[in-house]
Order: structure tokens, then sequence, then C-alpha cells
């Protein structure tokens, strides 16, 4: 996996990055955790914090001492000290915490039942009040009203209220505590609004605290990702190009990608999928075990339920994988068919307009469009259907975990605000993963994106002998020979090519389409391509040259022009021109580009505007302004008048004074002014000579060359 | 999937900008856009109906939720006044039913929510398509032949596929998002006016943020853009012109100058997701910091005894809801501009005023013994260029067969189009049976003909359906005897599945020769007065060759055969025989 190797130079940042994740998934979840506390505390113990109170009044320590027992008492008094003027008893700062909650609970519940005992039968609109009804039950004030009746109970009746309060149901004495811890200080006339109203500003605050931490991690966790992304993006870049830059024909028929479009659209999607999963992927799993933990404090059996939602959650998104993934594959490939289609009509239009069948072929082409918007509408429907799912699935983890969490607040210390904390981590742990939902739609693309980069990259690089290999002497007869040359393609081949072009000639091939000549041809410029038989230049074998010095010697002039969307002077220096004015200047004139007042003037868009014969003035030139020994001219003058024939064949003759010029035409004046006429047919040569001579031994010739008007008496 | 808004579209009919006339071009966009929108009124109703459901089930599910809550504080506290007998079950149940139904409900309505939506852009993509090719249909040929192919191909496919999109992302994104947002907004309002309040402030506080920080980031992402290009526009270069470098030794030059340019769009590429960040970043400060707000503000407005537990948590779920749909709003510019250039596209392309001309019925046979002549025909493609005609004259007798032959180039093909009245020569005249044939009524002038054009080449189906292509009702026998006439029988036999096998224009399954076979047996098996054979490549082998010439003699015993061969077979020695030439003929 290419992958993997990329990102292996990012372990740090990786890591980091999950680190961060941590941090954000905890200050994320924290927000939940303060709600939560914030109603349990903020709202029902009016702010107070402890469920012990921190201040007595003196008379209510006397109250208190009436409803514990004596051992309580004592264990219970001994965590507070007596102010100095007696008058109330201020918790201690080392007081037993569990102790002290666990005998104040049973104390207010042995008050709840006391009272309940005692207003029996006195019951108000219970319905209308019951928060207020019952706090006020158990308030001090309450007990101080009925202190008279407190005290005709007797030590064993009490003993035994408070027996029966230490067995009460956990909630309840739970409830009862934080309910009236309050009023403890309001006897001791402290506001109790103000407590309230501070711890609800402070808790705020720390949660406003958290939420910019959590953004902060957000901040970060991004600006890594998108690093990260950018440089492997860039890395990739890097290598495809080093990997790409020394690929001749063979390389890129082998892999079979368009390679720019690898190098463009691919790498792109690559790096998307890199943000994506470590955005989305990643995160996602992080936050929701920090949710179920979290979860699992309040109720072990409640975070099941989330924990069974994220697995339900993911295996949604799996099936949503395996069911719409397919069909988006197959979505991709009618998609294709169409544009093939229409691609292909518009190639056939003659055979469909003359044959009047465009009511057929828009039959046809509804059938495919048909095909196209099914394959839409159910990869669109699978998703829709995925998400409501996912969002039927998440409502259904909400009104269940509060259904269910009815029988666990009776029997443990659950309060109201841990079930709105609850609902908040189950909301954010099921969440995160339906974010990978689009990652799961980006997987198709990505797929075959990852597929075609490793087809490139998994291409071997062309061996071909460099340093090690043999140098061409500067001044040397500039001759190729072919012996016995063949190649073979898929539906045919040319066979036993020997011919030999040289220094001082210029030799013209006459080749029929499609036989092979610029394959042929393109083994001079090091394409790497197997071939039978041997090629020598100035007696070395081809095979054997260094492929830097074969460069330098042969010059090639492409039958397709190839321009860059610059000067036509920098065209011609990216063609291999010696950067001075005259050398320019020299090769403009000689391919007769007469069309260029300017040698500074723009090609835009690769020159797009210029005629296609322009284009092929202007690359021949090109090929023409570099310094070789062997010109190879790839059929450029096919779309040029005759006069400008005349003139390139003129600069050709004297270019063939120091260098050997190998000329692939079919034009008469071409073939007429070539010292050396190589005939080819489908299979390789036909004949050679010169055009006189061939005019004589050729039918072939003769064919070619009545074709042009030549008039050609028959065969002697 | 931001990449797909760049670079794909780069297409316009009528080149050169103009931004004056552009904002004007834009509210025509607009407005057809709008009319043909409009065929699906009902669907479109019908789309935001179920939106509207789906958004009140979507605001009552947590109120229900809210219920809920709020019955197990009173039912706990009942049970502890030893009121209830602890069932909390029962207490819940009246509540617990409507919730989910409620929910259940919602997640109906989302679900058709997207059906309809799917159904509507499928349908109006396929429409789109539709028009568009019953346009191309109507196109002069001469036009599509001058016309870059790709405009064409784009209009019928991605520009179609582009303002699908759009339209998917704008009612998924927008419109059912503003409904859904408006909903819960006047829920807030009604319920809890403070925490509504809250909601409303940090919306607007949120969406200026993010209005502000994009039009920061349109500035990075033009930046990144116009990078990108340039690495991308430089890479196409280098990957199209990589033989003529490695030939001149430039290669290591351009790779490091490409080097370099990957490196700076790494860095603006990293610099303008830093802006996505912070938009992220602030998308969730706002939702949160707002759920804070709320809580705090619900936490005091508690205290005083004004508000439920169960209500709290509703709000909770509003507000992240009403953030969620917020969020989407700013990638609408982005929606808009691509559904109105891929609009813009296609309506240019069903507005292009270039259609086939129709005529007369072609006229009883002349006296003539040619039924084709060309008058003094000089012709050229166009004003720049070379011309390809001067003063050509010749006839086309009735019956036989007439070779055209030429180098590469020459001429030849242009003949055939000159002679179909696809293209009009600047002077003199095209007669076919003593009519101008520009003058003649296609389908009847056409039914004349059988065309075997160069480049001709097999449809995606099976060899039987390929023969009797444009023919209907042809019996099996009559198909496998024009193959046999054309000499196609016999590889097609040979072939596993006979004249079943289906011919695969990706990979061709067929060699050219066999291909020409398979079109000559269409020719046999559609009788008509004449046959233009144009022999395409050299790609045939001499056994090959000997059999197409049989065929065709065969059918020339009937009527006329015009063969285009760009040298001179054996054919030439037993017909007549037209030599194109440096804009010449020779009879």
């Amino acid at each position: 996996m290419f992958l993997k190797k990329y990102l292996g130079a990012h372990k740090l940042a990786i890591f980091l990055c999950s680190v961060l994740f941590v941090f954000q998934a905890v200050f994320s979840l924290s927000v939940p955790y303060f709600m939560g506390e914030m109603i349990n505390i903020g709202t029902q113990q009016k702010g107070i914090e402890s469920p012990v109170p921190e201040i007595m009044k003196a008379r209510a320590v006397d109250l208190f001492s009436k409803i514990i027992p004596d051992e309580e008492e004592k264990i219970f008094f001994s965590f507070y000290e007596k102010s100095a003027d007696g008058d109330v008893y201020n918790l201690r700062e080392d007081y037993d915490e569990s102790e002290a909650l666990r005998i104040y609970e049973n104390a207010m519940t042995a008050g709840f039942y006391i009272i309940t005992e005692i207003t029996q039968g006195k019951t108000p609109d219970v319905e209308a009040e019951q928060i207020n009804y019952m706090v006020e039950k158990v308030s001090l004030r309450t007990l101080y009203m009925y202190s008279d009746e407190l005290s005709a109970f007797s030590d064993e009746e009490i003993l035994g209220f408070y027996e029966k309060a230490q067995s009460a149901p956990e909630a309840l004495k739970n409830q009862l505590a934080s309910f009236t811890v309050s009023y403890f200080y309001d006897d001791a006339g402290i506001d109790c609004d103000e407590i309230q109203q501070k711890y609800i500003f402070k808790t705020g605050a720390i949660m406003v605290i958290c939420v910019l931490l959590q953004v902060i991690c957000i901040f970060l966790t991004g600006k890594i990702t998108a690093k990260l992304s950018a440089s492997v993006t860039g890395r990739l870049r890097e290598e495809y190009l080093l990997h790409t830059a020394e690929f001749s024909s063979k390389q890129k028929r082998i892999c079979d990608n368009d390679l720019y479009s690898v190098f463009s659209d691919d790498i792109t999607n690559i790096g998307t999928v890199i943000n994506y999963v470590m955005s989305a992927v990643l995160y996602a799993p992080i936050v929701s075990v920090g949710g179920i933990l979290l979860s699992f404090t309040i109720s072990p059996f409640l975070s099941m339920v989330v924990l069974a939602t994220v697995v339900i959650v993911v295996a949604v998104l799996f099936i949503l994988y395996k069911v719409a993934v397919p069909k988006y594959d197959n979505l991709q490939e009618n998609y294709s068919l169409l544009v093939r289609f229409v691609k292909n009509g518009i190639n056939r239009i003659y055979t469909i307009r003359t044959m009047r069948t465009q009511k057929l072929e828009r039959a046809r082409f509804s059938d495919v469009t048909e095909k196209v918007r099914k394959d839409e509408s159910y990869v669109l429907k699978a998703v829709f259907t995925a998400l409501s799912i996912v969002s039927l699935i998440s409502n259904l983890v909400v009104a269940a975990t509060v259904i269910l969490s009815g029988n666990s607040l009776l029997s443990s210390r659950i309060g109201i605000g841990d079930i709105i904390a609850f609902l908040q981590y189950s909301v954010i742990s099921v969440s995160a993963f339906t974010a990978i939902a689009a990652v799961i739609m980006f997987a198709p693309r990505a797929k075959v994106s990852f597929k075609k980069f490793s087809e490139v990259m998994s291409t071997p690089i062309p061996e071909r002998p460099n340093s090690q290999g043999l140098k061409l002497s500067e001044n040397c007869g500039h001759t190729v020979e072919f012996r016995n040359v063949g190649l073979s393609f898929e539906n045919g081949g040319i066979s036993d090519v020997s011919f030999t072009a040289e220094k001082g000639q210029i030799t013209a091939i006459a080749a029929p389409t499609g036989c092979g000549k610029t394959t042929l041809f393109g083994l001079l410029t090091g394409s790497g391509e197997s071939f039978d038989g041997e090629i020598f230049i100035d007696s070395q074998k081809l095979e054997e040259i260094s492929i830097d010095s074969l460069r330098k010697r042969v010059s090639y002039a492409f039958s397709e022009p190839v321009l860059f969307s610059k000067s036509v002077k920098e065209n011609l220096l990216l063609y291999g021109a010696e950067d001075n004015r005259n050398a320019v200047k020299k090769a403009l004139n000689a391919a007769s580009v007469d069309f260029v007042d300017n040698e500074n003037m723009l090609l835009e868009n690769g020159g797009n505007r210029l005629s296609g014969g322009q284009r092929g003035r202007i690359s021949l030139a090109g090929a023409l302004s570099k310094e070789a020994g062997i010109y190879i001219i790839d059929d450029c003058m096919k779309s040029v008048d005759v006069q400008t024939e005349k003139n390139i064949l003129e600069s050709l003759r004297k270019l063939s004074k120091t260098s050997a010029v190998i000329l692939v035409t079919q034009r008469i004046n071409s073939l007429i002014e070539a010292d050396k006429v190589i005939v080819f047919n489908k299979n390789g040569i036909e004949a050679q000579g010169t055009h006189e001579q061939l005019l004589r031994t050729s039918d072939f010739y003769r064919e070619l060359a009545s074709l042009q008007g030549l008039e050609v008496t028959a065969r002697e | 999937m931001s990449d797909e808004k760049s670079g794909v579209f780069k297409f316009r009919f009528d080149s050169g900008s103009k931004t004056v006339e552009d904002r004007a071009n834009k509210k025509e966009i607009q407005k057809r856009l709008l009319k043909s929108l409009s065929a699906y009124k009902v669907k479109l109703i019908l789309f935001a109906v179920v939106t509207l459901l789906y958004s009140v089930t979507f605001v009552i599910f947590p109120q229900k939720i809210g219920d809920i809550i709020d019955a197990f504080a009173s039912s706990i506290i009942q049970y502890l006044l030893g009121l209830g007998d602890g069932s909390v079950f029962s207490e819940i149940i009246p509540y617990a039913i409507p919730a989910v139904a409620f929910f259940v409900a919602n997640a109906v309505f989302a679900l058709l929510q997207g059906y309809i939506v799917s159904d509507i852009i499928t349908s109006y993509s396929a429409n789109l398509r539709k028009a568009v090719m019953e346009k191309y249909d109507t196109l002069a040929v001469s036009f599509i032949d001058s016309t870059d192919h790709g405009k064409i191909i784009s209009a019928m496919t991605q520009d179609v596929d582009a303002l699908n999109q759009s339209l998917n992302l704008l009612l998924m994104r927008f419109v059912a998002p503003v409904i859904t947002f408006a909903v819960i907004i006047i829920t807030q309002l009604i319920t809890n006016v403070t925490v509504g309040i809250i909601s409303i402030v940090f919306c607007i506080l949120g969406f200026s943020f993010t209005l502000l920080s994009e039009r920061r980031e349109k500035k990075a992402a033009t930046k990144q853009q116009s990078d990108k290009g340039g690495l991308y526009s430089e890479a196409a270069e280098f990957y199209n012109g990589l033989a003529v470098l490695q030939n001149s030794g430039k290669v290591e030059e351009r790779k490091q100058s490409l080097l370099e340019k990957i490196k700076d769009t790494s860095k603006a590429s990293e610099k303008s997701q830093k802006f996505s960040v912070l938009q992220n970043c602030i998308s969730e400060l706002s939702v949160s910091l707002c759920i804070v707000f709320a809580m705090v503000a619900s936490a005091l407005m508690m205290a005083d005894g004004g508000f439920s537990v169960g209500g709290l948590q509703c709000q909770f779920v509003y507000i992240r809801k009403l953030f969620s749909s917020s969020t989407d709003f700013s990638m609408i510019p982005g929606i808009l501009r691509t559904a109105i250039l891929s609009a813009g596209r296609i309506y240019d392309f069903l507005d292009i005023d270039s259609s086939e001309t129709d005529g007369d019925l072609v006229p009883e046979k002349a006296d003539s013994p040619n039924n084709i002549e060309f008058r003094d025909v000089t012709f050229r493609y166009n004003k720049e260029s070379r011309y390809i005609l001067k003063n050509v004259s010749f006839g086309v007798k009735r019956k036989g067969i007439t070779v055209i032959s030429g180098m590469t180039g020459a001429g030849k093909t242009t003949i055939i189009k000159l002679l179909l009245g696809f293209y009009q020569p600047q002077q003199g005249k095209v007669l076919f049976e003593g009519k101008d044939v520009s003058s003649l009524k296609k389908d009847d002038y056409f039914s004349k003909f059988n065309i075997i054009v160069q480049g001709s080449t097999l449809f995606d189906d099976t060899i039987e359906n390929n023969i009797s292509y444009g023919c209907e009702n042809v019996s099996f026998e009559e198909i496998q005897r024009a193959a046999k006439l054309s000499g196609a029988d016999e590889f097609i036999t040979r072939r596993q599945d006979g004249y079943k096998t289906v011919f695969n224009s990706k990979s061709p399954n067929l060699s050219d020769g066999e291909i020409q076979l398979v079109l000559l047996a269409r020719a046999f098996l559609r009788k008509r007065e004449i046959l233009v054979f144009d022999e395409a490549t050299s790609g045939l082998d001499v056994i090959a060759e000997k059999k197409i010439i049989e065929a065709l003699q065969e059918i020339a015993k009937e009527s006329c055969v015009i063969v285009i061969s760009h040298r001179t077979s054996s054919l030439s020695n037993s017909c007549d025989t037209i030599n194109v030439s440096d804009s010449k003929v020779k009879m």
C-alpha cells in the first residue's frame, strides 16, 4: 500500500492529532457533564455543592440531634465546630464526606417519615403542589413547627424512624438531601439565591472555557490535518513526477492511464480521502468511546444502550457501503457508457443522419439515460434511507434512554440532570459516526484513484543505459543503420527493415498510415520499445548508447505538433534550441514560419488559435533549432501548401550537408527532392531507391505517384 | 467534495468574456431554470409539504421526550410520597406512545423527502438530456463538424450532471433547511422566548462570522485555484509534451519548475484549508456557546420555577438542529453558481441557431446517364482554410462502380459531404437528378443512399442488429442472406455466439476488415440506388480486400456504387476513376 509509506513520515503529526482529538473529545463531552451538574446542583440544590450543610444554627442542631441516634449524633457533630458565640456550628475542613452524607441523608429521611406520621390526615392538596409540598414537609420550618409533636415521640419510636430511613430507597434519600440542604442556609440567614446564581454563573463560565478549549482543539487538529493532507498530496505529486518523467511511449502503453489526469484529479482525490479519514474516521471512535465511558459512570446499563446504538449505526453504514457502492460503481459505468454513446453518436453522425435513424438513436439514448437515472435514483435513495435509519436509531436511543432510565432513577442515585447529560453523550457518540457517511460515498472514487495511482507507480521505469552507456563521439558520420529490424503489434507488424540513412542525404520514408513508422523511428529517441534485429548509430549498437548521448544526437519532429503555452522563442528553447537570437531566427526561417512577426509572440492554450499547418511548422522549427546530427521529420508537412513545402525542403537540403535527415512523408515533391526513398508497405519495406529508380521498378510507388497527379508512363 | 466545483467545466459556446451582459444573461438563465422547474410544480409542492411535516414532527418529538422527563419527575415524587405504585412505566406510557409515533413519523417523512427529491432531480435530468438530444438531432452536420465535440458531449453529459447535483443540493441543503429552520425558530419563540432569542442571536453571530471568514476564504481559495490552475496547466503541458521534452533534454528543467509549483500549491492549499478549519471552529463555537447560554438562562429560570428540565432538553435538540441546518447555507452561493453556469451552457446549446434545411421531394429520374453531377464546384471549409476543390465538374453513372481516389486530405471525403448536402459549395452546384441537393427533402433524398463512411464503426450491439440497423421487421433469414452476399457470414458463423456476438467499441472484437464486411451486409439488406463506400484506412489484408471488391461488384450490377479509395486498387482498372489532387479532379 503506497499510502502507508507516505503517511509513515507523518507519524508524529498523526499521533499529535490523535492526542488532540482525545482532548477535543474530553472538552466536548465535558459540556454536557457540567450541564448535568448545573441541573442537579444549580437548580435542585440551589447551587449548594455539598448536600451536607456547611452551617447549622444551634437550634437546628438541637432539632437534628433529636431525630438521630446518639452514636450517629456523636459522629456527625464531630465534623462540626461551634463558633465563638455558640450560635452556629460550622462544618470542619477535614470532615468525612461519605459518613456525613450518610448520616445527613438518613436524618432527613427520618424527619420526612416523622412529619408524614405527624401530619397524617392533614395532607393538603397533594396533586397541586407536589414538589413544594414535599420540600415543605421536611423543611426545618416544618420541623420547628412540629417540635412539640416531635418531643412526644419516644426514643424507641425515633430510632424506628431512623432505621426505616436507613433502608429507604437511595433515590429518595438522595432527593431529600438535595432538596433540604438549602433550608439550613436560609435558617442561618444566608442568601441562597445569591449562592445559586453564583454557582450557575461559575459553572456557565467553566462550560464556556470547555467550549473554547474544544474549539482550540478543533482548530489545531484542523490545521494539522490540512498540513498533513497538503504535504502528503505534495509528496505524492513529487514522487509521481519523478517516477513518470522518463516514461516513454512504452510505459504509457503499459500503465494505460492518462498520466496527467492521475497527476491532477486522482492525487487530489487521495488528498481528500486523507482529509476525511483524519477528520471523521479517526475522531468518531475516540469521541464515542469517551461518550460511552462517561455514560457508564451514570448507568452501566444505559451505556450499553449507547454502545448498541453505535454498533447498529456502524452496521447501517456498512450495509450502505455494501449496497450503495457497487451501485455507485455501476452508475459510473453507465455514465461512461452514456458519454461513450454520445461520443460515438457524433462520430457516426453521417451514418445516422443519412440512414435517418435519429429516432432509433434517441430511443437508445433514452435507454442509456434511463439506466443512469435508475442508478442515480437508487444511490440517492440508498443514502437517504441510510440517513433516515440513522436518525430513527438516534431518536430511538433518546426515547429508550428516557424510558429505561425511569427505573434506574428509582433504584440508584441518578439525578434528572444526569439524564440530560446522558442524552447529550449519546447524541455526540452517535452523530460522530454519521459524519462517516460522507466518506463512504467518496470511497468508490477514492478506490479508483488509488488503483490508477498505484498502476502508474508500479509501472517500472525504463531501464536504459545512461552513465555507464556509450557516449557517441561528437564529430562522427551521423549514420543510422537499420538491420533486419522488426516490430510486432497486436494486429500485424513489420519485419526485415534494413536501410541506412547518412550525413549528406535526405532519406525519405514513404509509408502508409498505421504501418508503425512512428514506433519505428521512436526507437531512435530511446522509447525502449522492444524490436527484432539491430539498429546502429555511427556503428554503435542502439541499446548500448547512453540515453543522454542519444538524445543529444537525435532531433525528432513529431507528426502531431505539441506546443507549449509560452512564447514562440520559449517554445523553441524547450525543443532544445540554443538560447540566442540567431539560432531561433534561423530555425523559424528554416521551417518557413512566416506568420510570426515577433518571436516573443505568446502561443495561447498551446497555440490552438493557429491552424494545424502553422502549429506543425512551429514544432518543426523547434526540432530544427536543436543542434543534432540526425533529424527525423515525421510527416510534418501533410498540411502545408506546395510553396512552403519547397522552402522547407530547401532548408532540409542545407541541413543535410552536416547531418542525416530522415523525412517521413508521402508528398510527391518531397519524394522527388529526397536522395533516397524507402517505400514501406504494411509489412515492411516494399522498395528503396531514388525517385527515378522507383518509378521504374515499383508498381506500388508508381501508383503512389500517379495518385498525386504525376504523369506516370506505364512500365516499359 | 469541493473538487467537483472546479476545473471540470471550461466550455462556453460563444467565446469572449462579457461581464455586463453576463449579469442580464444570468437573470435570463435563472428565469428559464425556474420555468423549467415549474413542470415539477406538484412534486415540488409535495416536497415542501413533506418537509414541513418533517420539521413539525421533528419539533414535536423532543417535546414529547421532555414530557416524559417531566412525567418522571412527578412520578418519582408521587412514588416517594407513597401515592404512586412505583411503576414508572404506567406513568409514561401515555407520553411514550406519541413520542415513538412522532419519531417514526419523522423518519418516514425524512425518507419521503429524500425520495421525492431523488425522483424530481433524476427525472429532471433525464428530460433535460432528452431535450438536448433532440436539439442535437436538428443541428446541421456542418455545425457539429466545426464545433469542438467536447463542448457538445459536455452539454449532453457533464453539464446536465452538474445541474442535477446542484438542484439536489439546493433542495436538500437550502429549501429543506430553511423550512426546518423557520419551524424551529417559531417553536422556540412560542415555547421559550428567552432561549429563542438566544438562539436567534447566536445564529446571526455565527452566520455573519461565517460570511466574514468566507469572504476571506474566497480570496485564499481563488489564489489556491490559480496556483492549482498554474500547476495543473503546467503539468498538463508537461505530460502532453513529455516526448518533446525528453528529446530536447529539458525534462529536468521542467521537472524542477513543476516541483517548485507543487510546493507552492501545497502551501496554498494548506492556507485555504485553514480558512475552512476556521469556519468549522466558528460553527462549533456558536452552537456550543448557544447551548451554554441557553443552559445558564434556563437554570436561572428554573431557579424561579419557571421552566422544566424536559423543556430544557427539548431546547438543546432544537439548537443543535438549528445550527446544523444554518451552516449549510454558506454553501449556497457556490451551488447556485455551478447551477447557473451549467444551465447556461445547456441553454446555449439549446439555443444554437443552426439546423438542417429541408426541401422538396426528389424528382423523377432524369434523362441524363448520370444521376449525380458536380458542376463547377469550388469549396473550402471556411475563409481561413485553403480551397479543397476548385472548379470541379464530374458526373457519376447510374450503374456500376465509380472510384474517387486521391491522397489523404485531398478532398475525397469532402466530395461526399457535398454530395449529401451537409455542406454547400461556395461556387457551382451539386445536382441529383438535375436538382440542387440542398433543396431536396432529406428523408426522401437519403432514402436513395446506403453510406459507409470513413471511420464508420459498428454499434455496441449484436452483429445481427448491426446488420439490420435502420430496417424494421427483417427476418433472420434476410439478415443471413445479406451477410452471405457481403461475405461476412463466414467469419460470423465461426464466432462462438454467431450473429449474437456483441460488438464492443471500447476494445473492438472485430477486425477492421470484418467491420467493413458487416457494414456491407447492411447495404445488401437495404437495397438503395446508390452505395457510397469509403474504404477508410488501408487496414485490410489482401484477402479481405478481394472479398469486399467482389461484394461491391455484385451490388454494382443493380445500382450505383461510389468507392472512395486513397490508392488505385485493382478496382480502378475496370471502372470510372475520379482522381482528386491539388483541388482538381481528373477523370
